[in-house]
């Protein structure tokens, strides 16, 4: 079944322009924990596009938490249990004023408020889909994405704003 | 809060967020009448909608993920390393940084390649598998394989080997630059697979056979680089395993993608797509074959086609 990954796509050739740009082990790293959850030993197989971006959605929000307690963890000077030290690869928090972990955290108790609109904020925060490519592959109208997008998006910048500092 | 309480809640917020401040005050008076608390929580989410401005989430995360700027690691050129002074850096890659060097005490008169591990990967456990396969390696001494030659640690700790220098192009650049017929690239090929059975006959495995790691110097001799290396740098193999990801996903083999053990057939799979190439000028797989997880899908699941069958087709 010949299915068009384009957003995918763009994320993985940026990941390989760094890796071209850089050469750090860092984002060789990322090219291959991305590549084999996605398509290595007990990746699941794909049913349709929707399901391919839920689940590419699903493994870099994994990703992006486990480097971001990994960081956590190396700077408070634990070992942390990560295979590689990615400290130096993950700046999240410093360059974008978001708490990944706590951005997980807080995804969680959404999708047990509303399960859509939690998958709606994966799609477009962690696999960067549009409101339009979000509501094509949702199978929603994009005014109901939009909608779902705003709420969701207030509520989680309330909910961060509130959580205690880790 | 519960799910219909939150439907509720949003539902005021929907409607509010759409009007403008000036309307927002009458309206929630009158969509909230007697329920101060759904006011309250309305208004915190506006509050909220309006903190959160237009960078919030708006940004993919991986626009987000980028290396901290900070001063470029101090190039080693003209400082020693071992017994070597360091001439010039020829390249560098995932590992680490390679130079070019001369031995200072003029005991080896020839150039060598210095290979340093670049900082991040778990010394110890490198050291130690640099150390178990050092003595394999140096002993493989094959006219097409570039010879290692020594190997240390830095004054400060870094791992580094020590390598014969060769100068040359990677084999699908130099076949292309000379336009060599179908004859002279296999006899290119035919060495570069002597070098391979003879390494496999040690129960050395490459690993990571691309055309970038097979250079073909001045003369016209295949030489095959870093053999054995990939097994010491990669983080996943432990010394007890010969399972492991991926050096190149392009030349990759089914049990690599797979994180299935590795043997002497992996090389040969990789030796299989070099030859492809040598033979089509194209890759095995689907021209939009462009990233990891593709690749990944090509090689475990479609037969490519035959290089009889693609040469006739226009490009």
């Amino acid at each position: 079944m010949p299915l068009v990954y384009d957003e995918l796509r763009r994320l993985a050739n940026y990941y390989l322009q760094r890796e071209r740009s850089d050469h750090t082990l860092q984002s060789t790293a990322l090219v291959h924990e991305a590549y084999l959850r996605l398509a290595g030993p007990g990746a699941p197989q794909w049913q349709n596009r929707a399901h391919f971006f839920g689940i590419a959605a699903r493994v870099m929000r994994q990703i992006l938490v486990e480097y971001a307690r990994a960081h956590t963890a190396a700077k408070r000077g634990g070992i942390g249990a990560c295979k590689i030290t990615l400290d130096d690869a993950l700046d999240l928090q410093q360059k974008s004023d978001i708490d990944v972990i706590a951005l997980d955290g807080a995804l969680d108790r959404l999708s047990e408020l509303d399960p859509q609109q939690s998958r709606i904020v994966e799609l477009r925060f962690f696999t960067g889909l549009t409101i339009e490519d979000t509501s094509e592959v949702m199978g929603i109208s994009p005014a109901t994405v939009k909608r779902d997008w705003t709420s969701a998006r207030a509520w989680l910048h309330r909910e961060i704003a509130r959580s205690p500092i880790e | 809060m519960t799910p219909e309480r939150w439907q509720q809640i949003r539902g005021v917020f929907d409607q509010a967020s759409t009007l403008s401040v000036a309307e927002r005050a009458e309206f929630l008076d009158r969509a909230c009448t007697a329920d101060a608390d759904l006011r309250h929580e309305v208004e915190s989410l506006l509050d909220s909608d309006h903190k959160a401005g237009t960078r919030f989430l708006n940004t993919p995360a991986i626009n987000l993920v980028r290396r901290p700027a900070g001063p470029p690691p101090p190039s080693r050129v003209g400082r020693r390393v071992g017994a070597y002074n360091i001439l010039e850096e020829i390249g560098h890659g995932g590992m680490g940084e390679v130079y070019r060097a001369s031995r200072a005490d003029g005991q080896y008169e020839k150039e060598v390649a210095i290979k340093l591990v670049r900082g991040g990967h778990d010394t110890a456990s490198v050291l130690e598998r640099f150390r178990h396969e050092r003595q394999i390696l140096a002993s493989l001494d094959h006219p097409n394989i570039a010879r290692l030659l020594d190997g240390g640690t830095t004054d400060e700790g870094i791992p580094y080997l020590v390598m014969e220098l060769i100068e040359g192009t990677p084999i699908d650049q130099y076949c292309d630059a000379r336009k060599l017929n179908v004859s002279d690239r296999l006899r290119l090929f035919v060495q570069v697979c002597s070098a391979v059975q003879y390494a496999h006959q040690r129960l050395v495995i490459h690993r990571d056979i691309k055309p970038g790691n097979i250079l073909v110097t001045r003369e016209g001799v295949p030489k095959l680089l870093d053999f054995g290396i990939a097994k010491i740098f990669d983080p996943s193999v432990s010394s007890a395993t010969t399972v492991a990801g991926p050096m190149t996903p392009e030349y990759a083999s089914p049990e690599q993608i797979r994180g299935e053990p590795i043997t002497t057939a992996t090389d040969v799979y990789s030796l299989g797509v070099v030859l492809y190439q040598l033979l089509t000028g194209r890759s095995p797989y689907p021209g939009n074959t462009h990233v990891p997880h593709e690749f990944a899908r090509a090689i475990c699941e479609i037969e490519p086609e035959r290089p009889s069958a693609v040469i006739l087709r226009p490009v």
